[in-house]
């Protein structure tokens, strides 16, 4: 479809599991402002693994963070499950992301002081779980990924695919319904990106809705749907 | 010397292209080293600095000293005995001070005399700054009349004109020509404006054939150069212990002679010494924390320029090379702020000298000269090592090709540069919290001396000394009745309450300590039974507000048919008659006024009363044993006036003035015989104490604020440092209190850490000053505890601070901030 037409009609099935509609995103520049997001109308159903590509500074990165809820500046709608995420405060943002959503960054992002076991501890940290249950979630967390062996060690001390293992543990340790990926492969030899997009089709295969950024049409097939964009337009959906 | 200069010309570039880094650190150090070198530059004034005489090291005041370690001055007497026995000094010289009536402009003034016998200025040779001293004519009875003048008296009295010399002034009826005039540094005794030769007055003054007078005089010595202190000691000890046999009542037990170095006398025995190294010490931390600040600053610059450090390196720079360049960058930057610091030091000097307190010795020396530049650029090197040395240690460790590897981004990697700062920083909080420490115990002390009970209640009260001009007023019942035309005169003034006499005021500085004897107790064996010798009017304790505890005040017809009564305070009635009441009682005293003819005569009195202690001596001595009699009873050659007024006393003091000069134009009211205020004696009391405490509490704030500067500049980058950190933890999860909580912590254990330490040192360190300290302990838990929650919590706010803005890092910004 292209940008700009009138509201797409709510999809067939079951309800989605996240729409937007109109969502529009931009910052001042100088005089004017830079639109970053257009008019954007998006349904996701529960389950899918939907892939966003388009070039640089298409708001590819802009528009995972606003699923993502890191973003809370825009205007439009965007419904969540149940929730009218546009109605919340940034508070209540912050608690439904907590709730559902895991992040996984193309730099992999592991906190460089603390070992293999504390970096997946941290978004347990910030969720009120008790310290035993935390405990059993990462040696479970550990031991489901093939990582115990190297829970002490630095990420400094890992390679880049082991990097990014870690860090899609930690993105899904407290079980989110949603997981966000900012080109994860990005940084990765191609076998390893490989292990790392099995991964994503074994999880998605088990229920999981994932939604990510890419640049590689390859990782594109690993999902159902792709989404392109383009100066802040959506061009078309595929599968 | 090509790539030095080529390591300044970068540096200068470098700085220029920074300018706010250089302008906080050019500050910074200028203001560490603009108040050392000020506070430096009273040190060595004062403190350090030989004195100008010649051989000064040789000259010593002399002191007789009592087997219980009392000291006392020496009367002529026994000034001619040790110059007649004593082979172990080259010089030996008597002074009699004494006051004098000069006339002038603006009416009589009253000058300090020193009548000085033959060795005086033969011990103190310096240079005469114009003329000469006394010729061996000049020093024999019914000699010629001659006067040296201080400089300061010259500058006063002549305005600097050269034609002072061979000029005439009088003093009390007489004519003096003067014969030379002493440099502005030449101060001894400290009270002398004028010096005579003592043969104008060796067969007139009757104190000089007492002796058992132990006011007024000073005795200097030089000693010979072969002879030791101890030596010297040691001989007069042998004299000493002669002259107690030969003259037990004056001389029992005062056995032993101290030789006290005159920079020593002029520091009154050490009090002024210790203030001033305090005061050295804490502007000694500021420049400490100063160069802290600017190391950190210039760890977080070099951090910045680790990529220019690893491409020199990579070019072929050596370690040695790269650490030049850093701390050529040290040496401008402390150059630039020793230039600026001299600037700001030569001012404070100015400001220092201005506001010194009236005690302080050797004002006039105090100064900025090649000493204050030499210390000045000796401190500018030491900041230069102190700053640049952990910056280009930094600059310089074995992984300086770490940042040139691509995609090392890393969220932790600062994390050894972040201890050595933090280290910085809990030191900073050390030398603060020891500081502030230092400073509340002073500021306690002070606060609980301006709340001493003075035993008499000070406000409203105006006082103006009679100084009754000689010879009218010689007779002691002419200057009896000009004392009465006086307070009567003053009675009537509109706002007078209350007037009475005393021949001295509490906390003036003036008081004289005479025998007492108790009828039917045998004399004490150590002949040291003394009273503060009081003379008063019927009015006195009334006007003073001295609470009567026993028996009853004067009454006035006792005071006019000068009866044999007396009042003594309760030091005095608990010292003699512990379980007894006094009054009834009898003891003999002995008249003790100088300007009179009965002086040293015994009389008896009848105890009428006891009244209340009072602190005469100063607000920090406890009481001394006081007796007063009637003003009658002993005239006093001059009389203080003290009036009690229903609104503020000062807007009685011009009329004061010009109540007493209506009595007679004769009477001194100006310069120190202006009246004034009695809580101007409470200032004066504390003058020095809130001096160097002004001072202390400026450096305390100084540095509070620089180890806030400290703490907030350490958060703040590492918050820089961590703003990925920061925005991944947030994606994950982390709430604004999460992030908050985490920078506040990270501050926390720093601060506790600088805290811990600081406590350790103050615990030690303010045991040195426990002698400064007035009713508070060294290691007093309450300023403690208080200072150190104040800094705690100071160090939180300026890490608060940062740790807010680290909450509102936002996550998707800080996540693409590669």
């Amino acid at each position: 479809m292209s940008g700009g037409g009138p509201p797409r009609p709510e999809a067939q099935g079951p309800s989605p599991f996240l729409s937007l509609r109109n969502l529009e995103k931009s910052v001042s520049q100088g005089n004017g402002r830079l639109h970053i997001l257009r008019q954007i109308s998006l349904d996701i159903a529960p389950g899918e693994f939907v892939s966003i590509m388009g070039p640089s500074g298409a708001g590819k990165s802009t528009l995972l963070a606003v699923l993502g809820m890191l973003d809370g500046d825009w205007t439009g709608e965007y419904r969540f499950l149940e929730h009218d995420v546009h109605k919340m405060k940034p508070k209540d943002r912050v608690g439904l992301n907590k709730q559902h959503i895991g992040f996984v960054f193309q730099q992999y992002h592991l906190i460089d002081d603390l070992t293999v076991a504390e970096n997946l501890d941290i978004p347990l940290s910030y969720r009120n779980v008790k310290p035993g249950e935390r405990e059993a979630l990462v040696a479970d967390t550990l031991d489901r990924f093939g990582v115990v062996a190297k829970k002490d060690l630095y990420p400094r001390q890992l390679s880049g695919g082991q990097q990014q293992l870690v860090a899609v543990a930690r993105a899904l340790i407290h079980k989110p319904t949603l997981l966000l990926a900012d080109e994860p492969t990005g940084n990765l030899h191609s076998s390893q990106g490989k292990e790392i997009m099995a991964l994503f089709r074994e999880l998605n295969a088990a229920g999981m809705t994932i939604v990510q950024v890419t640049h590689s049409d390859e990782n594109a097939k690993y999902g159902q749907r792709v989404i392109q964009l383009r100066d802040g337009w959506i061009l078309g959906a595929g599968g | 010397m090509d790539t030095v200069l080529h390591d300044i010309r970068y540096a200068l570039r470098a700085l220029r292209n920074s300018p706010g880094y250089t302008t906080v650190a050019v500050l910074a150090l200028a203001l560490g080293i603009g108040v050392n070198t000020a506070v430096f530059s009273v040190l060595n004034g004062v403190v350090l600095r030989p004195l100008r005489y010649d051989e000064a090291d040789r000259i010593y005041g002399v002191w007789e000293r009592s087997e219980e370690g009392g000291y006392r001055l020496a009367s002529y007497p026994t000034f001619l005995d040790w110059r007649e026995q004593s082979q172990v000094f080259e010089a030996l010289a008597f002074v009699r001070g004494t006051s004098s009536l000069m006339p002038g402009d603006q009416g009589a003034r009253r000058v300090g005399s020193a009548f000085v016998s033959e060795d005086f200025f033969e011990a103190l040779r310096g240079t005469t700054l114009l003329g000469r001293t006394f010729s061996d004519d000049e020093q024999r009875p019914g000699g010629p009349h001659v006067a040296v003048l201080t400089h300061a008296l010259r500058q006063e009295r002549f305005g600097g004109d050269e034609a002072a010399l061979g000029s005439a002034i009088r003093l009390n009826d007489e004519t003096y020509t003067v014969v030379g005039i002493l440099p502005p540094w030449f101060r001894f005794p400290d009270w002398a404006e004028v010096y005579l030769p003592l043969a104008v007055i060796a067969s007139t003054d009757r104190i000089l054939t007492q002796r058992g007078f132990h006011a007024d005089s000073r005795v200097i010595v030089k000693v010979k150069p072969n002879v030791s202190v101890t030596q010297a000691q040691t001989a007069m000890a042998g004299i000493q212990a002669r002259l107690a046999a030969a003259y037990p009542a004056e001389s029992r037990g005062w056995t032993q002679i101290e030789l006290v170095s005159l920079l020593e006398q002029e520091l009154r025995f050490g009090a002024v010494r210790p203030m001033l190294v305090l005061l050295t010490a804490a502007v000694a931390v500021v420049l400490l924390l100063a160069c802290a600040n600017v190391a950190n600053m210039s760890l977080v610059r070099a951090a910045t320029r680790s990529r220019e450090f690893a491409i020199r390196a990579a070019l072929g720079a050596g370690r040695r090379r790269v650490a030049r360049l850093l701390l050529s960058e040290s040496a401008v930057l402390a150059l630039a702020g020793g230039v600026l610091g001299l600037l700001l030091a030569s001012w404070g000097v100015g400001l220092l000298r201005a506001a010194a307190p009236e005690g302080l010795p050797r004002v006039a020396e105090i100064g900025l000269d090649a000493q204050m530049l030499a210390y000045a650029a000796l401190i500018a090197v030491l900041t230069t090592v102190l700053i640049g040395l952990a910056p280009a240690l930094r600059a310089t460790a074995p992984d300086l090709t770490e940042p040139l590897k691509a995609g090392s981004p890393g969220t932790g990697g600062a994390r050894i540069r972040s201890r050595l700062r933090s280290t910085l920083v809990a030191l900073e909080v050390a030398l603060a919290l020891v500081l502030l420490i230092g400073t509340g115990l002073l500021v306690r002390s002070l606060w609980m001396l301006t709340h001493v009970d003075p035993g008499f209640d000070p406000i409203r009260l105006a006082t103006v000394a009679v100084f009754p001009p000689s010879p009218r007023y010689d007779a002691p019942d002419r200057a009896v009745e000009l004392y009465r035309r006086v307070t009567d005169a003053i009675a009537v003034l509109p706002g007078v309450e209350q007037v009475a006499l005393s021949n001295h005021l509490p906390l003036s500085g003036s008081y004289l300590f005479r025998p007492i004897e108790i009828p039917g107790r045998p004399p004490d064996p150590e002949g040291d039974e003394q009273a503060l010798f009081r003379t008063i009017s019927a009015e006195y304790f009334d006007t003073m507000r001295i609470p009567i505890r026993r028996g009853r005040s004067f009454t006035p017809d006792e005071v006019a048919a000068a009866s044999h009564v007396a009042i003594v305070n309760e030091t005095l009635a608990k010292q003699y008659w512990p379980d007894q009441d006094p009054v009834g009682r009898f003891v003999t005293l002995f008249k003790s006024s100088q300007a009179r003819a009965d002086f040293g005569e015994r009389f008896s009195v009848e105890i009428v009363g006891v009244v209340g202690d009072v602190r005469h001596t100063g607000l920090e001595e406890q009481p001394a044993p006081e007796v007063y009699i009637p003003y009658t009873v002993n005239p006093w050659g001059w009389m203080n006036v003290v009036a009690r007024t229903a609104a503020d006393p000062e807007a009685l003091v011009p009329l004061l003035a010009r109540t007493v000069a209506a009595v007679d134009p004769d009477i001194p009211v100006a310069g120190r015989q202006r009246p004034g205020a009695m809580r101007q004696n409470f200032s004066g009391q504390l003058a020095q104490r809130r001096f160097t405490v002004t001072l202390l509490s400026g450096f305390a704030a100084g540095a509070l604020l620089l180890a806030a500067l400290g703490i907030y500049g350490v958060i703040a980058y590492l918050v820089a440092l961590r703003k990925r950190e920061i925005g991944i933890r947030a994606a994950l999860g982390a709430t604004r209190r999460h992030i908050t909580r985490l920078v506040v912590a990270q501050s926390v254990r720093v601060v506790a850490v600088g805290l811990a330490v600081g406590l350790a040192a103050a615990f030690g360190l303010t045991r040195l000053m426990a002698n400064l300290l007035y009713g508070v302990g060294a290691t007093d838990a309450v300023t403690f505890a208080g200072v150190t929650v104040f800094l705690g919590a100071v160090a939180l706010l300026a890490s608060w601070l940062p740790a807010r803005r680290a909450s509102r890092v936002d996550p998707m910004v800080a996540l693409r901030n590669e």
